[in-house]
């Protein structure tokens, strides 16, 4: 039995045809599926380059979901990992922009994994100034105001 | 994608995940995440979801300080630490009890004994007044603070046990609710089952935001008593099956299980207890593991924490038979895990030391009506 296909279109209009089982993962496409059937589904605002990242988390998560019933822990470890893998090989901006494609399309489980990244991330910064470095925060505070909350922030705890 | 244009729940998504005290120290990077501290919404999905990094902190000699034990070296060295400046202000600590990052003292000063909540890590405190701690002198104060779980927050509250005796079945005792967001008190009316127990030498733990403490019944049968913050009731629940109990104690492990250890002079062993779980009529506690008694000391155990995977127990001592030596040391199942601090340090030497968990939280001070809260810079 042939799997049914979609048709999903990036912002630079490149398209992606999908298994519906791989793209179902995301609630949005899920939901537009059974709305518009037969249609080519115009996502624009992800790049190709987004977009191919995605098919390629769902993808890996719709096989080892359909797995069959003999799927043990084991395998749901080696996912774990593969998802730490795959986080770990994107670039910061781009990890932003999955996690907001994550965020867009709806897809829980990829939106757990960036988050958890850009955390670690976070928490690995040793002051303000490499955060903002990283992730390009502009520093909003007058000096005074830094001063004071480095006075409350004094003690180690 | 730049962070700065990013949605809230986001930025919120995001950071909830970044442990306590990583984002204090990041507190400064903007005004949308410094502001994010002030809001009780986001600190409360912080609290439940992230990573609990929890840290041993000892009170000896009326301060609190902090303790590193390395269980990745055997025998793992252990370090002593100053904890914060709040702790080395003109009050001395006579008790701690830690729930969810925050710290209630009971401190005194000047003849008077004062309660004081402390968030060490947001660095806020907050003084309470309450009717019985300033009065009168009693034999013993004990004190406990739990929450009450309501659908969108905690409502957190003292309980403040205090008996003109030793034991709480004689002299005169009674228990006290202060509710920190009201900032007001009570009476605890059915304190019947408590007061038919005297407690222990050792200490109360919270977990899930009720308190807990080895009691033993005047018929001589030990027990666990439980406090109930959110019904304002005592309840009392079963201990494992162990037989001649003579040291034991209680400590609660990640915030999410309670363990009791166990040791009697029939056998060479101690034994470690814990449950998820616990139940007013049947034990369901499972015995997690067991530890040779090192073999030149009695281990009068007033105090300890243990690490499951790596099976070792941190224990602090309350009396030595041989004198007055207080030790802190840990014991594995593993011999070489086996490493002592013997006399601690301390001035004073009838309190003993105690050790207990601690994991920085967000979780602001509530605030009644009028109160003093306060930063601890000064």
């Amino acid at each position: 039995m042939s799997k049914k296909m979609i048709v999903l279109k990036s912002s630079e209009g490149v398209s992606f045809v999908v298994e519906e089982a791989v793209a179902r993962q995301s609630k949005i496409i899920s939901f537009l599926v059974e709305e518009f059937p037969d249609r080519e589904l115009p996502l624009t605002n992800m790049t190709s380059e987004i977009l191919r990242k995605t098919i390629e988390y769902c993808k890996k998560h719709v096989v080892e979901d359909d797995g069959g019933g003999d799927s043990s822990s084991s395998s749901s470890g080696d996912l774990k990992e593969w998802d730490v893998k795959f986080v770990a090989e994107i670039d910061q901006p781009r990890l932003m922009d999955l996690l907001m494609a994550a965020n867009y399309l709806d897809i829980p489980s990829l939106l757990d994994v960036t988050c958890q990244k850009v955390a670690d991330t976070i928490a690995a910064c040793n002051d303000e100034k490499e955060i903002r470095a990283t992730f390009n925060i502009e520093n909003d505070f007058t000096e005074e105001e830094v001063e004071a909350i480095r006075m409350e922030n004094q003690y180690p705890i | 994608m730049m962070m700065s244009d990013m949605p809230q729940d986001l930025i919120e998504e995001i950071l909830s995940r970044v442990p306590a005290a990583s984002l204090k120290r990041l507190r400064s990077t903007c005004k949308r995440w410094n502001n994010l501290f002030k809001d009780q919404r986001f600190t409360e999905k912080h609290f439940r979801k992230s990573p609990k990094h929890s840290r041993v902190l000892m009170l000896n000699d009326y301060r609190i300080c902090s303790v590193n034990v390395d269980l990745n070296v055997a025998p793992p060295p252990i370090e002593f630490k100053d904890f914060h400046s709040c702790s080395q202000q003109q009050v001395d600590v006579v008790e701690v009890f830690h729930c969810n990052g925050l710290l209630l003292c009971n401190t005194h000063k000047d003849n008077k004994y004062r309660l004081m909540v402390w968030n060490p890590c947001l660095g806020e405190t907050r003084w309470i007044q309450t009717t019985t701690n300033n009065s009168k002198s009693f034999y013993k104060c004990s004190i406990a603070l739990g929450y009450q779980n309501n659908k969108s927050f905690r409502s957190y509250k003292i309980l403040n046990c205090w008996s003109t005796s030793s034991s709480l079945d004689q002299g005169d005792a009674g228990f006290e609710i202060y509710e920190l967001s009201s900032d007001s008190s009570r009476r605890v009316l059915d304190g019947d089952l408590a007061l038919d127990c005297s407690t222990l030498t050792n200490c109360g733990v919270s977990m899930k935001g009720n308190g807990y403490w080895l009691v033993v019944e005047k018929t001589g049968t030990y027990l666990l008593l439980g406090f109930d913050f959110t019904s304002d009731s005592f309840r009392r629940f079963c201990l494992p099956p162990v037989s001649f109990p003579w040291i034991m104690a209680l400590s609660v492990v990640r915030e999410e299980k309670l363990s009791m250890l166990h040791w009697s002079p029939e056998t060479s062993y101690m034994e470690v207890w814990v449950t998820n779980e616990i139940d007013t009529q049947a034990s369901l506690w499972s015995k997690s593991f067991t530890v040779k008694n090192p073999d030149i000391f009695s281990p009068c155990i007033k105090s300890f924490l243990i690490d499951e995977e790596k099976k070792v127990v941190l224990g602090c001592n309350n009396w030595d038979f041989h004198g007055d030596s207080k030790k802190l040391y840990t014991v594995g199942e593993d011999n070489e895990y086996y490493t002592e601090i013997t006399s601690v340090e301390s001035k004073n030497k009838t309190l003993s030391p105690s050790i207990f968990s601690y994991v920085p939280s967000l979780v602001q001070i509530q605030h009644g009506g009028s109160n003093e809260t306060n930063n601890t810079s000064r």
